[in-house]
């Protein structure tokens, strides 16, 4: 068992790559929505300018796939109830 | 920067893409990486980021100079007034950005006012006159953010150069990267010349194996004791708490201590997680900096697994340059008093900090008297203890670390006296305050259970999730990212250790 412990435990970098790709793109489509609300609370400027442009056509895709229910469902329910004062 | 922001993860993702893009241009690698450790500490302040350098150039030379005088044999006088000015210019360093306000506010003039007073009228119009020059000055000056990490480091890389434990750093731009590294530069953990020296030299190739189950597995952990339970414990309990504990009653008190327990735990080590996790994603190996420490079964035990990289700092280059245990009991004593004094001092220019650390020698040395009557001494290796006695001295030891935490994050010592007098008060003063319920105690639990995937513990969980399809892991990491942001608070509290 130690034996196994000790194995390298490693992927090749392409492996390590994809998964990080692939874990930006669902990310960001299952948070799109709640990042836009965000970046419009930013204090006005031009950093919250480009944020908000940025952030505003990948959160309408996001929208329109249903993509952002999942995480509006959960602040809604356990998220609400953790967090009131 | 922050690690759990949106900025983080536009910025890791292009640093991450670039650094193993530029594999075949090393050097030019080597620089890409430094600019994005100073861009990533410069978005606080790039006057800090320009100090960072300085440090930089400044220990390197000493270190190049004290290797050249090694190898020509000859000079050891002037090797050792070379290492004194290294050591001295980096003391001062944190002095002035750290301790000038301390030693000037909360040393130098409480300790003159009653001797002005007794002098005289002249003396006391000096003194106002000191202070209200004085004061404005003080206001001015802003702390750089993980000033004790980096200079923890670069005192590291002189001593053990001097010491000639490991040869100074092929380049300036190798130990640069050492010292800027941006995933532990903030926080640490405080990582060894030594460690990490060779891997920016070498810097990772195309063909090593990544750690990509226990890089995704760290850094989810992390984001979830950070965003969800340390995040939630501060503001519903600990913040108002420490803010105001005349109000609250004794088993409230008790809780929130408790609950400040585990937030610093998942605070800290949360970082350091996120910090290890993704140094292994571009390749960088960080020794561990935490391992379930409120499992320990004394407080000795309790330094061997909190903050390990900076009690091992600590051990290495002070308590063991003074003279360790080697010279005799009392010496022993005096060394580790002297060791935790500064080690809480090295926490936070304030009493508070120092009363934590001459706790925590105190108890040390009281622990050590204690092993020494029931047979053996400090390194004895009688029969293991049995369960009953190992659970029972858990218990103890985390209300001994939790008593301690009082000292350190009451902040004043009027805070702290009203929270040790409030434990002994059954009810509070408005009765509708009432902590003692479900959801409290649910995360104080779940804070406390988070040890259970400190070291290697969760080995085989890191060896399922690399055998995982790339897509498979990318996705559920996401999902779970996803869970993580929708159970915490809106906004992001900085790190309790970006203060020291």
């Amino acid at each position: 068992m130690e034996a196994n412990k000790d194995k390298k435990q490693g992927v090749p970098l392409t492996h390590a790559w994809t998964a990080l790709l692939v874990f930006y793109v669902v990310a960001l489509a299952l948070n799109a929505a709640a990042l836009h609300r965000n970046n419009e609370r930013l204090p006005y400027g031009p950093v919250r300018s480009f944020w908000v442009a940025v952030s505003a056509p990948i959160s309408a895709v996001s929208q329109a796939l249903h993509a952002d229910r999942p995480r509006a469902v959960l602040e809604k329910t356990v998220g609400a109830s953790l967090n009131k004062n | 920067m922050l690690f759990p922001t949106t900025v983080f993860a536009v910025f890791f993702f292009l640093v991450y893409n670039l650094h193993w893009m530029l594999v075949g241009y090393p050097r030019v690698r080597k620089v890409v990486l430094l600019a994005a450790s100073l861009f990533f500490y410069g978005f606080w302040s790039w006057r800090f980021a320009l100090l960072l350098l300085a440090s930089a150039i400044l220990n390197h030379i000493a270190a190049v100079h004290l290797e050249r005088l090694a190898v020509a044999n000859r000079g050891e006088r002037t090797r050792r007034r070379l290492v004194i000015f290294a050591v001295a210019a980096n003391l001062a360093l944190l002095g002035v950005f750290k301790y000038t306000g301390f030693f000037f506010g909360d040393f130098l003039f409480p300790l003159l006012r009653p001797i002005c007073v007794a002098i005289g009228p002249n003396a006391v119009q000096w003194l106002v006159h000191a202070q209200e020059t004085t004061y404005p000055l003080l206001a001015r000056i802003v702390l750089p953010v993980g000033i004790s990490f980096f200079t923890f480091q670069a005192l590291s890389y002189v001593l053990d150069v001097y010491r000639r434990e490991t040869p100074p750093a092929r380049t300036w731009l190798d130990f640069a990267n050492y010292l800027a590294f941006f995933p532990q530069l903030v926080a640490g953990p405080i990582v060894r010349a030594s460690h990490l020296v060779p891997q920016m030299e070498r810097m990772p190739s195309r063909e090593m194996p990544i750690d990509v189950g226990r890089a995704t597995f760290l850094i989810l952990s992390g984001l979830f004791k950070k965003i969800v339970v340390a995040n939630w414990l501060a503001t519903h309990l600990a913040d108002p708490v420490f803010s105001w504990p005349e109000i609250y009653s004794g088993p409230d008190i008790l809780l929130a201590v408790y609950a400040y327990a585990v937030q610093i735990y998942c605070d800290f080590s949360a970082y350091s997680d996120i910090a290890i996790g993704t140094g292994l994603l571009m390749g960088f190996n960080f020794p561990l900096n935490f391992n379930a420490p409120y499992f320990a079964s004394s407080l000795q035990d309790f330094w061997r697994r909190w903050h390990i990289s900076l009690s091992t700092w600590l051990r290495d280059y002070l308590y063991i340059p003074l003279g360790g245990s080697r010279r005799g009991t009392k010496r022993t004593y005096v060394n580790l008093l002297v060791t935790f004094l500064l080690g809480g001092l090295w926490h936070g220019a304030a009493w508070t900090f120092v009363l934590w650390g001459a706790f925590h020698g105190a108890y040390l040395t009281v622990e050590r008297i204690v092993r020494g009557w029931w047979g053996g001494g400090a390194s004895s290796k009688s029969a293991p203890a049995s369960p009953w006695r190992v659970w029972l001295g858990r218990i103890w030891i985390f209300h001994v670390v939790c008593f301690s935490w009082i000292l350190f994050r009451g902040g004043n010592l009027d805070t702290v006296k009203a929270m040790l007098q409030g434990l002994w008060n059954w009810r509070s003063v408005v009765p509708t305050v009432a902590f003692w319920n479900a959801w409290p105690l649910a995360v104080v639990l779940v804070g406390f259970a988070m040890q259970f995937f400190d070291g290697d513990r969760l080995w085989r969980v890191w060896h399922r999730l690399a055998a995982w399809p790339s897509w498979a892991l990318g996705a559920t990491a996401a999902v779970v990212l996803t869970i993580i942001l929708a159970l915490g608070p809106e906004g992001v509290a900085p790190f309790i250790y970006f203060q020291f």
